[in-house]
């Protein structure tokens, strides 16, 4: 039961066949990975980014709070023996500075222990000890100098972080001398406040605010001990023990997360907010600046774009820089590195005048400022993020400006 | 290092023969030669070298070569498909074992001893699962038509062995993977992998040493036999060329592969005579000649034959069969059935099994009645495959899934009142905001998988069609007052007359509760919603029914989205935050439903209704801070330090809000949705008893829209209280969004004897679109579907259906999706078996659902924001499977009361297929193999009623194991769902001819278990409530012959 035809067709069926079972093979060959060089860029990355960037940073910082304790000291012991502070007030408020100074770009080191127990994998939220700024309450501040309950033992375990860290040392040391609350809760409604006269004020603002720069080296202390001693440096390379994350890629995105606080608090928060490009309208909304009491905004806005600087290059280790000329991108890290250049050339023409005047007076600067730091924020949401594969933190995925 | 092609090529060309797995593995090859030399000793050289000649030179030689080459080259194209498939069975199997079992002690043989059971129990499979597939073979006409291109073989030679038809080859495939992976997959659990299996060469020793010894000499002409003692356990080769013989007593004989048992039990085995006179088969039997390509797609034709048979017959005969039925005065043609185009679905046979060729559940009166169920969700906990994730613990707004389709506010199922989709824009919104009261239903029905295809738009997790009361003949009238725990009050009504004319019934309900959850500072958080339902019945003419519904809802709850982080649940789950003092929903809907039932002739009945809905709400609810962390990452990360631990006490009003940044954004999402269409039925009996045919034709043009108004104030936390920001009114979102959908389907009911076929098709076709104020306006979408189906419904004997179906289920995207939303797709399967008798019935249903695309659908009770609300989000591929039994019965005692009672339990397993990551956030960071969030694996339900006289006592029992708050892997977290156990009770008594008194108790065990992680912080089920009251009704029973709501 066979045709010559149907036959014949059969073996030319076969005939293709055996063609393409023989070159199929070489389709479908896989190509050789070549990432070896990439994937050392990455693990050189991880491995420095603990020693060589964040514990060098949170040391300078824990030395300049060091320096900060002791003006505070020096400060309650004028007060109490009745002195005139000024000169104490003045260093005080010098030391807070400086330490502020080498905080701001910590802040843009927010990765595993230092981030946010809510959105950072092995978050423990020890940046909120240290300084928890935009959630800052001024009046709780005053609350409790009026209560005294700084004092207490328990004070840090049943204190939440809009009574403690730098940001309340900020309302301690800079604040006038009368309470921001209103007049119907305390310490005005039960005639507190007024009770304890301007010199007792004085005097338990610099107590308290030595008691908080205690607590902020306690979790610098604790932050360092985190890299160091527990390992975390080594978790964020994946070569620790207890690491948070999957892979590199994950960790990667964590440095990457860290290094998005230019774009969602630096741009957004810090310079469009104020300056009314969003949220508050078209005016402009002085209110809304960071460090209203100080006056630092601006070299704060400056040590962040440090730094980012810092996290990005990796210092003298290995950074995102690296992978990205690795991956022959060069070109894309040179307009970052530039737009670096021009963004620390905008902060610094702002210089030490509070950004609340500046937004009066001179508002170019300031939106100069904000253009500059979104020439990189806008490379770190584009290229970088396609180049690298990272994924955009969730709140920030639409576009804020 | 990529293969030269040659050497690829030449090592796929001779595997059969250097592979120690293949029959044709050259030593046996060789055995064979030196017998077929024995065989020839004392002959002519030349003589046996002409025989090998003609035997390598005939047509069927020719195609077992083409056909063995065919198989290879196809096999090097589609690389090893097919390795793996052993393993991961075995793989499954174990997992499977240790999670219901867990790991046994390992069994203390020697390994010795091990390796022998172990070679034995997989020699005995392998060969009892190749008698059965053997068998099934010779017996199914469908795989027939593939297995006798084997057969057809005229001359036998050891490479007939691989004369089988590609469709065979993968049936055999997954047959050995099967097989294998089971006795694996056991020994490995049993003895934790130290069981290994005898081997030579690497394959099992006892197979491999058959097939060497005489596995060739069954595909030769070489008649060696064994001794019939023998060959009755031990099948020798003459015996497998008797299997080969065209002669018809040997027709189906010879099953087996080695072991004779398998036949002797099955009565095919035959003794080795004498030799056969010829091998193949008759002419007219095959469906292929001896040439590759008709050995390849010939059997297609053949197996197409093999379906279509039937069906042609029946296309052909059945206005035969009916004529001559009509021709016949001793049997007038059957009157037309109202059933299956009234309100009313679900099709019974006068035995009440249901007459459906899937998985279709009624909840019926007398069960609602029975617990006085005012949650839609515990009335659906009895029907197995469903799911659902509470909220408010009332149901106000349930969600309710089907194997594995998403609950989120019901959205992925087809909702239905008295056959007419109810939910507020079914097309263009189809969360289900609104949800009737379960007081004034008579009647749940449940479709799932193939049996919902005729219901759209949503077809891949189910349909529910909901009952309202019908138009009664006669008088008929109740009333139920009850009262209970947390000032709970219900208050419902309906009077209604009627007779052969027209008729009319007016049903009201009312509920009313002071809620169980405390607020931080006191405050309302219960509800009040009322309903109210009038319909009238004209019949105009001899047989037409005219019938008009009206109703009107309404509701005011303070109901939030916020619930509790674990250690404020932990301390008090019915706790409720002071951030949530000012939430509160407000809707109310209308309702007029306009339809026509009447015949068309003899045999045809239809039922055509015109339809408008229309709802308009408010919901006023804490949405999130104004800038600060998610609410659902918050609660249930639950911080104790830093800004987290700030912003939970700002919820809980313990920390006061100290500017914008942490200040309450509460959300006033204003709706209105219209819902409108004309929906049309169809349905044409024709037939007798041998043969009848019912074929249904359905159209409906819908429309629908939805208006959003989303609107957001600031509010802070002052002391403990809200207190309004000095922050302007800000619109989140204004938006409009309208579908236009016109969908058909047909189902065919093919009845031969007691052979149901069911065939269908649905048809979708919609246009929708999304136009977002301020936003750029993209063009309408355009989307149609094609829905094939078939089912089956055979009686396996006279108390035993066996029911299958497969089809495909569609769920539309949403209006203004970006078009890289792709509907879900999804292929649906399922095969069950149905008992009913008398009172006693049972069900076993497993099913599989192939999702090529699995959508979420982003609503806020699901925890999305913004923008995405009432988006859809793509979920790749995902397999869903499970199986679901139910069984129930009823007992009459001797003292004359009776006790029924009734168990379900569902098995689901519902896998991603594939890694992604979705900003939908119930997926989020998806890996393959990933399972589905809020799809419990294990649920499980009991009733038990006891019917004494006056007095009625029912008791029961819902189990669902944990869910997964977000796409993960099983064993659950703290951050997932636990387990949730609830008992409920009920107690009745006939006081009086007229009144009876009543109480209820909901949750009697006091189960504080959260129910849901979403849409912000854990919320409970709701606590044991004990409710006592009173029903008032007709002295004598109601009239069982009440007409069926639009029914002729």
């Amino acid at each position: 039961m066979v045709t010559e035809a149907g036959d014949r067709r059969s073996w030319l069926v076969l005939a293709g066949l055996t063609a393409l079972a023989a070159f199929q093979p070489l389709g479908c060959e896989r190509k050789g990975s070549g990432d070896a060089p990439i994937d050392a860029s990455l693990s050189a990355l991880l491995e420095s980014a603990g020693p060589n960037v964040i514990v060098p940073a949170l040391a300078d910082a824990e030395a300049k709070a060091l320096a900060l304790d002791e003006a505070l000291a020096r400060l309650e012991a004028t007060l109490t023996a009745g002195d005139d502070p000024a000169a104490d007030q003045l260093a005080a408020q010098a030391a807070w500075r400086a330490v502020m100074s080498s905080w701001q770009r910590v802040e843009l080191m927010q990765l595993g222990p230092l981030g946010s127990s809510l959105t950072a994998l092995g978050g423990e939220d020890l940046r909120d000890e240290v300084y928890s700024w935009p959630s800052v309450n001024p009046c709780r501040v005053d609350q409790v100098t009026a209560d005294g309950s700084y004092g207490d033992e328990a004070f840090f375990t049943e204190s939440l972080v809009n009574t403690t860290g730098l940001d309340a040392v900020e309302h301690l040391l800079f604040a006038a001398a009368e309470n921001v609350c209103p007049a119907q809760v305390t310490p005005n409604s039960d005639g507190a406040w007024e009770a304890l006269g301007p010199d007792e004020v004085a005097r338990r603002r610099a107590a308290y605010a030595r008691k908080l720069t205690a607590g902020v080296l306690t979790a610098l202390d604790d932050a360092q001990a985190r890299f160091v001693e527990d390992g975390f440096s080594e978790a964020l390379a994946l070569s620790g023990s207890n690491t948070p994350y999957e892979s590199e890629q994950q960790a990667l995105n964590a440095v990457y997360d860290a290094l998005f606080y230019l774009e969602l608090r630096t741009k957004d928060k810090k310079l469009a907010t104020p300056l009314g490009l969003r949220d508050c309208g078209e005016t402009i909304c002085p209110d809304d600046v960071e460090h209203l009491p100080s006056g630092f905004g601006g070299p704060a806005i400056a040590a962040n774009l440090a730094g980012f600087r810092a996290l990005y290059t990796g210092q003298d280790g290995a950074g995102v820089d690296d992978l990205l000329v690795e991956l022959g991108h060069g070109d894309v890290n040179d307009a970052v590195i530039a737009g670096l250049d021009g963004a620390d050339a905008a902060v610094a023409a702002l210089g030490d005048t509070p950004l609340t005047e500046l937004l009066v007076n001179e508002p170019e600067k300031v939106l100069a400022a904000h253009d500059a730091v979104k020439v990189v924020t806008d490379l770190l949401k584009g290229d970088v993020a396609t180049l690298l594969a990272l994924q955009i933190p969730a709140e920030a995925a639409g576009d804020n400006d | 290092m990529a293969t030269p092609p040659l050497e690829h090529l030449l090592s796929l060309l001779i595997a059969p023969f250097t592979d120690a797995g293949s029959r044709t593995f050259w030593p046996g090859l060789a055995l064979t030669a030196l017998v077929a030399a024995w065989f020839a000793r004392g002959q002519p050289w030349r003589a046996s070298w002409t025989r090998l000649l003609a035997l390598a030179q005939h047509p069927s030689t020719r195609l077992d070569v083409q056909l063995l080459l065919a198989r290879q080259l196809l096999r090097g194209l589609r690389g090893a498909a097919t390795v793996g498939g052993a393993f991961a069975v075995a793989a499954w199997l174990v997992l499977r074992l240790d999670h219901s079992l867990g790991a046994p002690t390992p069994i203390a043989l020697s390994p010795a001893l091990l390796a022998v059971l172990y070679s034995l129990s997989l020699f005995i499979a392998w060969d009892a699962s190749r008698f059965a597939a053997h068998w099934l073979m010779h017996k199914i006409p469908l795989l027939w038509a593939f297995h006798q291109v084997h057969h057809s073989a005229e001359r036998l030679s050891p490479l007939t062995f691989h004369r089988v038809h590609p469709v065979e080859s993968l049936i055999y495939d997954l047959r050995g993977a099967l097989t294998t992976g089971a006795v694996a997959g056991l020994f490995f659990w049993l003895t934790r992998g130290q069981a290994e299996a005898l081997t030579l060469f690497g394959v099992p020793a006892l197979g491999l040493t058959l097939n060497v010894l005489t596995g060739n000499l069954r595909h030769s002409e070489l008649w060696v036999r064994f001794p019939p003692a023998v060959e009755a356990w031990l099948m020798s080769p003459a015996q497998h060329q008797l299997h080969h013989s065209a002669a018809p007593e040997h027709v189906d004989k010879n099953l087996g592969t080695w072991l004779a048992c398998w036949d002797r039990l099955a009565g095919s085995l035959v003794i080795a005579e004498s030799p056969p006179v010829a091998f193949g088969l008759p002419a007219g039997e095959r469906n292929h000649r001896d040439d590759l390509l008709s050995a390849l797609f010939g059997p297609f034709v053949g197996a197409a034959k093999a379906l279509a048979g039937p069906r042609v017959f029946a296309a052909l005969g059945l206005f035969t069969a009916q004529t001559a039925q009509a021709q016949d005065p001793e049997e007038p043609p059957p009157p037309p059935r109202a059933d299956g185009v009234g309100a009313e679905i679900l099709i019974y046979a006068e035995d009440g099994t249901p007459r459906v060729a899937g998985s279709a559940h009624r909840v019926d009166e007398e069960t609602l009645e029975r617990f006085e169920y005012d949650n839609v969700e515990r009335v659906l906990a009895e029907v197995p495959g469903v799911s659902t994730r509470g909220e408010d613990g009332y149901g106000l707004r349930p969600n309710i899934g089907m194997r594995g389709a998403s609950s989120d506010r019901s959205a992925k199922v087809t909702l239905m009142e008295d056959g007419v989709l109810f939910a507020p824009a079914p097309y263009a919104a189809p969360a289900a905001y609104y949800f009737p009261m379960s007081t004034r239903l008579v009647g749940v029905e449940v479709f799932k998988g193939p049996a919902a295809t005729r219901f759209g738009p949503q077809t891949v997790g189910g349909a529910i069609n909901l009952l309202t009361r019908p138009v009664p003949l006669g008088l008929d009238y109740g009333l139920d007052l009850a009262g209970g725990q947390y000032r709970s009050g219900k208050a419902a009504g309906y009077l209604g007359f009627g007779n052969d004319r027209a008729g009319l019934l007016i049903d009201a309900a009312q509920l009313s509760t002071a809620g169980f959850k405390e607020l931080d500072g006191g405050g309302p958080t219960g509800f009040q919603r009322g309903e109210m339902m009038v319909k009238g019945r004209l019949r105009l003419g001899a047989e037409g029914v005219l019938e008009l519904k009206l109703g009107l809802s309404d509701e005011t709850s303070h109901e939030t989205y916020l619930g509790l982080s674990a250690s404020d649940y932990d301390e008090d789950p019915l706790r409720r935050y002071a951030a949530s003092a000012n939430d509160l929903m407000r809707w109310t809907r209308t309702q007029a439903e306009l339809s026509w039932s009447a015949p068309l002739g003899e045999q045809v009945v239809t039922r055509t209704v015109l339809y408008h809905h229309y709802l308009t709400r408010s919901w006023t609810r804490l949405d999130r801070f104004n800038e600060g962390p998610d609410l659902h990452d918050l609660l249930q990360t639950d911080p104790s330090s830093g800004q987290g631990a700030l912003y939970l006490s700002i919820l809980r009003g313990d920390e006061d809000s100290a500017s914008l940044d942490d200040a309450l954004a509460l959300a006033t999402n204003d709706r209105r949705f219209h819902s409108a269409g004309l929906q049309s039925t169809a349905r044409w009996s024709v037939g007798g008893e041998a043969i009848s045919s019912d074929l249904e034709l359905g159209l409906r043009l819908h429309i629908d829209s939805v208006a959003r108004l989303h609107t957001q104030d600031l509010w802070m936390m002052t002391d403990g209280a809200l207190a309004r920001a000095e922050a302007p009114t800000t619109t989140t979102l204004d938006s409009d969004a309208w579908a236009q959908a016109l969908a058909a389907h047909v189902h065919e009911d093919l009845r031969i004897g007691a052979l149901h076929v069911l065939p269908g098709l649905r048809a979708e076709l919609i246009r929708s679109q999304r136009i977002d104020v301020g936003a750029e306006v993209l063009d309408p979408r355009l989307a149609g579907i094609l829905l094939p189906g078939i089912g089956a419904l055979a009686p396996l004997g006279p108390w035993l259906d066996v029911f299958a179906g497969s089809t495909r289920g569609f769920s539309p995207a949403s209006p203004g999706d970006p078009v890289e939303v792709k509907p879900e797709t999804a292929w649906s399967n399922e095969l069950g078996l149905r008992h009913h008798q008398g009172a006693r019935h049972a069900e076993i249903v497993g099913f599989f659902n192939a999702y090529q695309n699995l959508t979420g659908q982003c609503t806020l009770s699901g925890g999305c924001l913004g923008d995405d609300i009432d988006r859809q989000f793509n979920g790749g591929a995902a397999w869903i499977s499970g199986v679901e039994l139910v069984a129930g019965s009823a007992l009459l005692l001797p003292d004359g009361s009776e006790i029924s009672g009734q168990a379900t339990y569902s098995y689901t397993r519902a896998r991603f297929q594939t890694g992604f990551v979705s900003g939908f956030p119930q997926f989020g960071d998806v890996s393959p193999g990933d399972s589905l969030p809020y799809v419990p694996e294990h649920q499980a339900s009991a009733r038990l009623v006891w019917s004494h006289r006056v007095i009625d006592l029912g008791l029961g029992g819902s189990f669902r194991s944990g869910m997964l708050d977000k796409a993960g892997t099983f064993p659950i977290t703290e951050a997932d769902i636990p387990p949730l156990f609830l008992l409920d009770a009920s107690l009745s008594a006939q006081a009086t001819e007229r009144l009876r008194v009543y109480a209820t108790g909901t949750n009697l065990t006091r189960s504080d278990a959260l129910v849901s992680w979403r849409p912000f912080g854990a919320r409970p089920t709701a606590p044991m409530t004990i409710m006592v009251g009173l029903k008032v009704g007709p002295p004598e029973p109601k009239d069982e012959a009440a007409v069926s709501s639009g029914a002729p």
